[in-house]
């Protein structure tokens, strides 16, 4: 059995090897770094299988015992974070051997990153969460500057003082939950917060999902999220876009299903509720006036991300597993998405919504993958983007929550507005359409978008295969023995 | 276990979009006869279940409609794809058509809701691309956003119908209540009842010849096949819903001039007929709508291939425009001769022996007014018909057209649905004994049926040669699309402007707090946020997660 | 009262610290208010740790101690600021560089002129 421990230790003992291997010979680091993914993926793949097949894999850090030492666990909630994480890096990578950046920093902070994103999905200690969030985020404030144009570093600064006044507002509220109970495992935290004074409670609660909800962007909260987007280079775009809020995303549902259920439980769901509908709205109308594509895919990221946080609030067994599904889904299909963006940027030049008429003729075969993509962002069926939809609405009126399933529905419809303006102006509209290519672009690159597209259409069967395999840790949290800890 | 109809047509259209068109259409057409042959000659009641999704599902179920329509449907794909060869539709085109087509006999031999679902989103995606390729200005837009809405109430009515039954597979129709008023409503979208028809007329007269012939049969006939499933047992508010259907959809028609857009509005009209049918639900109510399916699927289809074959070889569709047709194609002419007649419900054509069912069914539910109200509109369909005929084919050419006359494969495809509309017309048991129900209750040919026919011919040809110089006078008809359409777009701009605009607005006067809040909830627009704002909003709803959670 | 004067000067720091990251548009002195405003939540922790009486955790004296361990969180805590800190030096190094100045109007508005 292998330590998960080494799932984050690989990537982050490896994000040394680039930044110094390319001062001794340049051109090193992407070669290093995909070694390092390559032993990261085999791991994640083999401990998520051990952790889908039998038990949960976990394991105190220096053999410390919960509550006060460290676990890291990989159970049914995690493994496909992990496995996630590890493909996403290793796709994406592909694509930056010619997008770039290529400096032996720029994959010293991709391995961090990936590093940092790991260690949240697989931690049970919520301040170590706190940690890992830091890095991934210092990692992604670096590598969104990394392109060359100036925007980018005030981009990567906002990013930087919104993310970190969201994660230092998690922390306060890690303070909270350590004065109302005295430990920061998950599993203990569970078991002694209801019986904890309430407003420590309640402040806890409130400021770590707060300071969550910045990291995942719900409006208003969002911000730095277009700006970052926008001005990173495509290949950081969509890594970011793939892994970044979705991971947040999933720390925010773990949060909720696994420490929080039970503290005043009613009000946080009426205000996650208004904060997934405003989401969802209002990325929706502000991903309809973008002109930039990059920009309205960003803000494309809230109204799904509001879906998502819809089917944590019901959570249902359904709509938990509608949920997951989505956060996976959406992750291949805005990564393949955005790097869409970037290899049209690179062939042809086109960055926004008006440049983008005609493509459909130019470039049929990358805008019929955008094509799809887009489709299964909207929601059509079989692609994933439909099945996780699908659970969450199903969940959701299985829980009679009807305002619940009436906002998802409505999102298809917003998604169709936005997304099928991209579409229109690519297939219908007007272009320059004898304008040849302005550049080339790499077959990673091409190969990498054409695996999201695959995915995206691979995945649509997944749903029940994750609701089954939920289902025993769901039950476990429920017991609030998940964690490895009887109450 | 049998191959579902839907694969012949799915696959075919994989092969199509590759391989050369000449090869490819004929794999279209022996695919579609194929998809033809499983569905006439399948057993009733074979079913084939499966995990769809996770859940129990079921593919597919061959019953007595689902023969019918699959069979008819199946069969207008095979002409459709000769057509679309002799008329130069590109492979791409005729590879989407035949997944379109795929999509529809997939939802019409699906046995759960499920299934029905994916097919239906398949068929608005597939003919939304139809739409899009081929015409200007934003009327795929719209198409997409009309059957958007449509699916996204059918799917919530199929998921608030599986809360309540736990089931997806089909049994009495969706659960009654919330479940089944909102798939009704998301159904009655694609069968384009008034209020939401404007997707056909604003969509049908609009793309390339071939696209709407290849979309005038499937999505609304769906619709109505779907109508049976959802919402079974007499229901007599949609008996006269389809009724006012087909009164409003012949009254425009008449006042149309554009060859295309007639027939748009004919197919709000002739849905109505099997609306009412639907409604009435009796065997013969549902025999005769079914029937009547299948009839208007085949002289429909012919009748925009003529559309089409006149708008190609003259060059125009505006009846005002044309003109001695009759001798100068005289096959299409012919071809248009039996639809017609067959849509007018003449003896010894199709149209005769359905409408016939429908009214009688109509008749026996003692609906006295819907009767009447069925027989108006007979007579509006001859009127419109006999627009048709004078103004395209009798009265002399003025305005020098040298039309050629259709290409092989155009009289072709046809010829062959000519002829099984008179074949149905004088051996209407070829098409009643496919039919589940209704079969014995048909008076085929009973004295009061071709009374009632002829009665109804003589008095639409009086009507015509009365109206024809008042109806010249008539040009443009506003329809509900001329307020939908426009509203649409202000409401659209206006919630857009409206939740970002305003803050904007007082983001520009001089600072206070209040307006300080606005400017930050203005977030993004025009230019991004500063950091300060972002902070700013960061520590507002800080400030309102304190208050709401602590107080 | 005494005792929740720490508690309160916590939240003056966080105060002020989010105040200057509002209202402040020379970006170093953002980067100071971040650094302010963390400070107040640093002090936060170590205050609930805090003991009457109690002395630095050494066990070889008698007790009571203070809390060892929101100590030793916020020891990590203040390394992820300082790591923070250094990234926003080095990006305000770079928009400098570019800019010439280190107003954020100042560098939105070469932003936009570039764009057109």
């Amino acid at each position: 059995m292998i330590d998960p421990a080494l799932l984050v230790a690989v990537p982050l003992a490896g994000s040394a090897l680039p930044a110094v291997a390319s001062r001794l010979r340049p051109r090193t680091g992407w070669p290093l770094a995909l070694g390092v993914l390559l032993v990261q993926s085999v791991l994640a793949v083999w401990v998520a299988a051990a952790a889908l097949a039998g038990d949960p894999v976990r394991t105190q850090v220096a053999g410390i015992p919960a509550p006060f030492g460290i676990g890291l666990l990989v159970d049914a909630l995690s493994a496909p974070f992990v496995v996630l994480i590890a493909l996403a890096a290793l796709a994406v990578l592909a694509y930056t051997r010619r997008g770039g950046p290529r400096s032996g920093a720029f994959y010293s902070l991709y391995l961090l990153l990936i590093g940092g994103l790991t260690g949240v999905c697989v931690t049970t200690d919520v301040f170590n969460l706190y940690v890992f969030l830091e890095i991934s985020g210092l990692a992604s404030y670096g590598m969104v500057a990394q392109a060359d144009r100036g925007a980018a570093a005030l981009a990567a600064l906002k990013y930087l003082l919104v993310g970190t006044v969201g994660a230092s507002l998690y922390l306060f509220g890690v303070g909270y939950a350590y004065v109302a109970t005295g430990t920061l495992d998950m599993a203990a935290l569970r078991a002694a917060l209801p019986a904890a004074s309430d407003p420590l409670a309640l402040a806890a609660l409130g400021l770590m999902v707060l300071g969550l909800s910045v990291k995942v962007a719900l409006f208003p909260l969002h911000t730095w999220k277009p700006d970052a987007y926008e001005a990173a280079p495509p290949g950081v775009a969509a890594l970011l876009a793939a892994l970044a809020s979705t991971v947040a995303a999933y720390a925010l549902g773990r949060l909720l299903l696994a420490v929080f259920p039970g503290v005043a439980e009613a009000v946080v769901d009426a205000a996650l509720l208004g904060l997934a509908a405003a989401s969802i709205v209002a990325g929706s109308l502000l991903a309809y006036r973008s002109e930039s594509v990059a920009r309205l895919l960003a803000y494309s990221s809230l109204a799904q991300f509001g879906i998502v946080v819809v089917g944590f609030v019901v959570a249902t067994p359904t709509a938990i597993a509608g949920s997951v599904v989505h956060l996976i889904g959406h992750a291949v299909m805005k990564a393949g998405s955005f790097l869409v963006v970037g290899l049209l940027a690179r062939t042809h030049d086109v960055r926004t919504v008006a440049e983008y008429a005609g493509l459909a003729r130019r470039s049929p075969y990358v805008s019929a993958g955008f094509a799809v993509l887009a489709l299964g962002l909207i929601g059509i069926p079989p692609t994933v983007g439909f099945a996780g939809k699908f659970y969450i609405a199903l969940g959701a009126i299985e829980a009679g929550s009807w305002t619940a399933a009436a906002l998802v529905l409505a999102s298809t419809l917003f998604g169709l507005v936005y997304l099928g303006r991209v579409l229109e102006r690519m297939y219908v509209g007007e272009g320059d359409t004898h304008a040849g290519p302005t550049g080339a672009a790499s077959p990673g690159m091409y190969a990498a978008v054409a695996v999201a597209v695959l995915a995206t259409l691979a995945l649509g069967g997944v749903g029940p295969l994750v609701e089954g395999w939920l289902a025993p840790v769901l039950d476990g949290l429920d017991a609030g023995l998940a964690m490895g800890v009887v109450p | 276990m049998i191959v579902p109809p839907a694969v012949f047509l799915l696959v075919a259209a994989a092969v199509t979009a590759v391989v050369p068109r000449r090869i490819g259409h004929a794999a279209g057409v022996l695919a579609a006869l194929g998809a033809l042959v499983v569905a006439l000659t399948t057993p009733l009641g074979t079913v084939t279940d499966a995990t769809l999704f996770g859940f129990p599902a079921r593919p597919v179920a061959v019953d007595g409609f689902a023969r019918v329509v699959g069979g008819v449907l199946a069969f207008i794909a095979a002409a459709n794809t000769v057509y679309a060869y002799g008329s130069g539709a590109d492979r791409q085109e005729t590879a989407i058509a035949l997944a379109y087509a795929g999509a529809s006999l997939g939802a019409v031999f699906a046995g759960d809701w499920l299934t029905l679902v994916v097919c239906w989103e398949l068929m608005a995606v597939a003919a939304t691309v139809l739409v899009w390729r081929s015409t200007a200005g934003r009327a795929g837009y719209r198409y997409a956003v009309y059957h958007q809405i449509g699916g996204a109430l059918l799917i919530a009515g199929v998921v608030a119908h599986y809360a309540a039954t736990g089931s997806f597979v089909y049994a009495a129709g969706i659960a009654t209540g919330l479940p089944r008023v909102l798939a009704t409503a998301g159904v009655l979208v694609n069968v384009g009842m008034l209020g939401v028809h404007v997707w056909i007329v604003d969509t049908y007269p609009r793309p390339s010849v071939t696209t709407s012939v290849v979309l005038c049969g499937f999505t609304t006939k769906v619709g109505v096949y779907t109508l049976v499933r959802v919402v079974p047992g007499r229901n007599v508010l949609l008996a006269y819903a389809g009724g006012t259907m087909l009164l409003f959809g012949v009254t425009m028609a008449i006042l149309q001039t554009d060859f295309r857009r007639l027939l748009s509005y004919h197919i709000v009209s002739q849905v109505g007929y099997m609306v009412a049918g639907v409604g009435v639900a009796s065997g013969l109510g549902y025999g005769g709508a079914m029937a009547h399916l299948a009839n208007n699927v085949l002289y429909k289809t012919l009748l925009f291939m003529i559309a089409g074959v006149v708008l190609i070889e003259t060059g125009t569709e505006n009846l005002k425009r044309l003109g001695g047709l009759g001798r100068a194609m005289p096959a299409t002419a012919a071809a248009f001769a039996v639809a017609a007649l067959a849509i007018s419900g003449i003896p010894g054509f199709s149209g005769f022996v359905s409408k016939g069912m429908v009214v009688d069914s109509v008749d026996a539910a003692g609906l006295d007014a819907l009767w009447w109200m069925l027989l108006v509109g007979g007579v509006g369909t001859v009127i419109s018909f006999a627009k048709i005929a004078y103004y395209a084919f009798v009265r002399a050419d003025q305005y020098g057209h040298d039309p050629g006359r259709a290409t092989p494969a155009q009289i072709t495809a046809m010829g062959g649905i000519a002829a099984v509309v008179v074949g149905f017309g004088l051996f209407p048991d070829l098409l009643l004994d496919l039919l589940p129900a209704g079969r014995d209750a048909a008076k085929v040919f009973a004295a009061s049926q071709f009374e009632k026919a002829l009665g109804i011919a003589a008095v639409g040809l009086v009507a015509f040669a009365v109206l024809r110089r008042p109806l010249k006078r008539i040009t443009a008809v506003p329809d509900l699309d001329s307020v939908y359409h426009p509203a649409g777009a202000v409401l659209r701009d206006s919630v857009v402007r409206a939740a970002t605009g305003v803050a904007d607005t007082l983001g520009r006067s001089r600072r206070s707090t209040g307006v300080a809040i606005y400017r930050a909830a203005s977030v993004d627009v025009g230019r991004p946020a500063s950091i300060g704002r972002s902070v700013l909003l960061l520590t507002l709803v800080a400030a309102l997660v304190v208050v709401f959670l602590l107080s | 009262m005494l005792e929740r004067l720490p508690y309160l000067a916590a939240i003056a720091l966080v105060g002020i610290g989010l105040a200057v990251l509002v209202d402040d548009e020379h970006l170093v002195k953002k980067v100071l208010g971040l650094n302010v405003f963390q400070t107040g939540i640093f002090l936060f922790f170590v205050t609930a740790a805090a003991r009457e009486g109690g002395s630095a955790p050494n066990v070889a004296k008698a007790g009571p101690y203070a809390n060892p361990l929101p100590q030793v969180l916020i020891l990590t805590a203040i390394v992820v600021g300082v790591s923070v800190t250094a990234v926003a030096l080095a990006l305000l190094v770079r928009i400098h560089a570019e800019y010439g100045t280190l107003r954020e109007d100042a560098v939105r508005a070469a932003i936009e002129e570039g764009r057109e």
